[in-house]
């Protein structure tokens, strides 16, 4: 049947389902400092499903429900939408992983590791292949990001990214039980924003070295040569492609969650391996588990934990918060100076424990650790002290539901 | 009259078809019987190639058009092997120094490449000697990866092998079976890579990631200049109210 494989069909199908659901929620929710965040859970549960499209419909122009083999990356959705010259998926500022099956975009962390290296040269990929060499492919995912966070800035750290969902359901079950998290000092607090930026510095560093015979035709490290039908048989190197995908928590996340509903062939992550999967395999690894184990814990604790180290955070953040990006992009928290009492509600309510929204006087109090979830604005009770302001123009203001 | 020779002209045209299938049917066998000139070569040949101080033999029986020895090199025209009838015939030139090899399959096939047709070849041998083994399977090198396995080590590019511009494979240093594999691209990748007048067309996203990231920089400024004028007004207008009152 003809509906059953038209994309327009789904995708008004989808938006008119989340404009009813919108419009719901913001009509239903009496209490006032509730409707930014309902709204948000059901903004990051769409944009789960979105992101995981494939998994819910199929690929694009096959039957429904096709069984989606071993291959985790049988079915990206959308993958080849810009054909051979960027086959691996749009760049979107959110940890879709590229690993888990029934993608539609892809993590800018792990475009930018592989195509610096192993994928600098053009020809095959990981089944695909790139008829661009690596440069032009950064360009294209740099590109994306820049303008992504030129006009939404960390807005997709807070409504879109799916990690982010988990680490809001975990405070949730914490809520639940009525347990009262716990917040780093200012000073730690501080130091954990500034790490986010040497981490992600480290792994683009790594990936250069691990590159760098293809990009300077000489070997850093002994075993770099490019080599292999799949482009990941290079020496000692080979099991350390993409240097972050070995230590991100995503990864475990969407891989296991996806073999524990079916979606994934669970023999095939164990199989891939260098050595015994846990440790050494190339869809997990023990550095993997260990850190989603322990940011699943500290984010029982700490509110939005990952935020506050999250590399892909800080790259929004460096083309959205810091200068020249910071006088051009487009959503910005303000402040009015004079209807502020400086009740310090804002600052207690913040997940990633910003605070610049307290201690500037007023004006663009938009920070690096803030992912504009606007729990702020929710919850400050005086009229008009914080908006939120896209383009110039106010599209939410704090109300006085006192 | 008119309708006796529109039956005429029917008969002729009955019997110029009937004719047609006939040859047509039998052509199969003339020709094939015609064109059948192969030779046959069996486990027990040898193929020397005397100044270099080696041979090439057969793993398996098959046939070949003709075989040539160049330049120290064996041409090989329309080769296969009895065993794998459905693969391309192909034309190998392989040739040797210091060593024997035996080469147990050649084949040319078809395989599928992210859901299209693509071109793929593997050459199985085995080599007694310490010594150099070049293979040249007429494909071409832009158009597809190649992969070396010697003794069930994946061997990355230089390290014990060589491609050259024109197609050439050089093996060194291998003692035991090697396997040389061919990974073809699909006709869609073939015209990004030839189309040397479609500049824009091979950068297409990039150039349009460029423009749109270009637009938003553009307009982005723009809401800033005029949202900094517009308070530049404001306050212009509230001091002018001060000064007055």
């Amino acid at each position: 049947m003809v509906w059953e494989n038209s994309i327009t069909l789904v995708a008004l199908l989808f938006l008119t389902t989340g404009v009813f659901c919108v419009f719901f929620i913001l009509k239903f929710t009496k209490d006032k400092t509730k409707k930014i965040s309902n709204l948000r859970l059901f903004i990051q549960v769409a944009a789960l499903l979105a992101i995981f499209l494939g998994l819910l419909i199929g690929p694009f122009g096959t039957p429904r429900w096709l069984p989606l083999g071993i291959s985790p990356r049988d079915s990206l959705v959308g993958g080849e939408f810009f054909g051979n010259q960027f086959p691996d998926g749009l760049s979107v500022p959110v940890l879709a992983c590229y690993y888990p099956n029934g993608r539609t975009v892809t993590c800018p962390i792990w475009q930018i590791q592989a195509y610096i290296f192993p994928f600098w040269d053009t020809g095959r990929g990981y089944d695909v292949f790139y008829s661009t060499s690596g440069l032009e492919k950064l360009a294209i995912v740099f590109g994306l990001v820049i303008g992504m966070s030129i006009v939404l800035g960390r807005f997709f750290c807070g409504w879109l990214c799916p990690f982010g969902l988990y680490m809001d359901l975990i405070t949730r079950v914490r809520k639940f039980f009525r347990i009262r998290h716990l917040s780093f000092s200012d000073r730690t607090n501080t130091a954990l924003g500034q790490f986010r930026f040497i981490l992600i510095a480290a792994f683009l560093i790594l990936s250069f070295i691990f590159g760098s015979y293809a990009i300077f035709g000489t070997e850093l490290i002994p075993g770099t040569i490019p080599g292999g039908p799949l482009g990941t048989e290079a020496g000692i190197v080979g099991s350390l492609n993409e240097p972050f995908c070995l230590v991100c928590p995503m990864r475990p996340l969407g891989i296991l969650v996806e073999c524990a509903l079916g979606y994934m062939n669970y023999s095939y992550v164990s199989q891939i391996t260098y050595g015994p999967f846990w440790v050494s395999g190339f869809y997990l690894t023990a550095i993997n588990l260990a850190v989603l184990i322990v940011v699943t814990v500290l984010s029982f604790a700490y509110r939005r934990f990952w935020c506050r180290i999250c590399p892909l955070g800080a790259l929004t953040a460096i083309f959205s918060t810091f200068s020249p990006f910071k006088q051009i992009a487009l959503t910005r928290l303000h402040k009015n100076e004079v209807k502020c009492t400086k009740c310090g509600v804002c600052k207690r309510v913040c997940p990633t424990q910003a605070t610049e929204m307290f201690e500037k006087k007023g004006g663009d109090v938009t920070e690096s650790r803030c992912m504009l979830c606007m729990r702020c604005i929710e919850m400050c009770p005086y009229e008009d002290a914080l908006t939120l302001e896209v383009a110039g123009k106010t599209v939410l203001r704090s109300r006085n539901w006192l | 009259m008119g309708s006796r020779s529109f039956q005429g002209l029917n008969l002729v045209l009955v019997w110029v078809i009937g004719f047609a299938m006939i040859f047509l049917f039998l052509s199969n066998f003339c020709c094939s019987v015609i064109g059948q000139s192969e030779t046959g070569f069996t486990t027990t040949n040898k193929f020397d190639i005397p100044l270099l101080n080696s041979s090439v033999s057969f793993g398996a029986d098959g046939n070949y058009k003709k075989a040539l020895l160049e330049n120290n090199e064996w041409h090989f025209f329309n080769l296969h092997f009895n065993s794998v009838q459905s693969a391309e015939k192909l034309d190998l030139r392989v040739s040797a120094k210091d060593c024997e090899v035996t080469i147990f399959s050649c084949l040319i096939y078809n395989s599928t490449f992210t859901g299209e047709r693509a071109k793929s070849a593997t050459v199985r041998y085995h080599v007694v000697g310490n010594g150099e083994q070049v293979f040249d399977l007429g494909l071409d090198p832009k158009l597809g990866d190649w992969g070396v396995v010697i003794d069930g080590v994946f061997k990355g590019e230089t390290d014990g092998w060589r491609l050259s511009s024109d197609g050439t494979l050089t093996i060194t240093g291998a003692t035991g079976n090697v396997t040389l594999s061919y990974y073809g691209f699909p006709a869609s990748f073939r015209d990004s890579i030839d189309g040397e007048d479609q500049i824009f067309s091979q950068h297409s996203v990039v150039a349009i990631t460029s423009f749109v990231v270009g637009f938003i920089v553009l307009l982005a400024a723009s809401v800033r200049i005029r949202r900094s004028s517009n308070n530049l007004l404001i306050s212009s207008n509230q001091s002018k109210f001060r000064d007055r009152t």
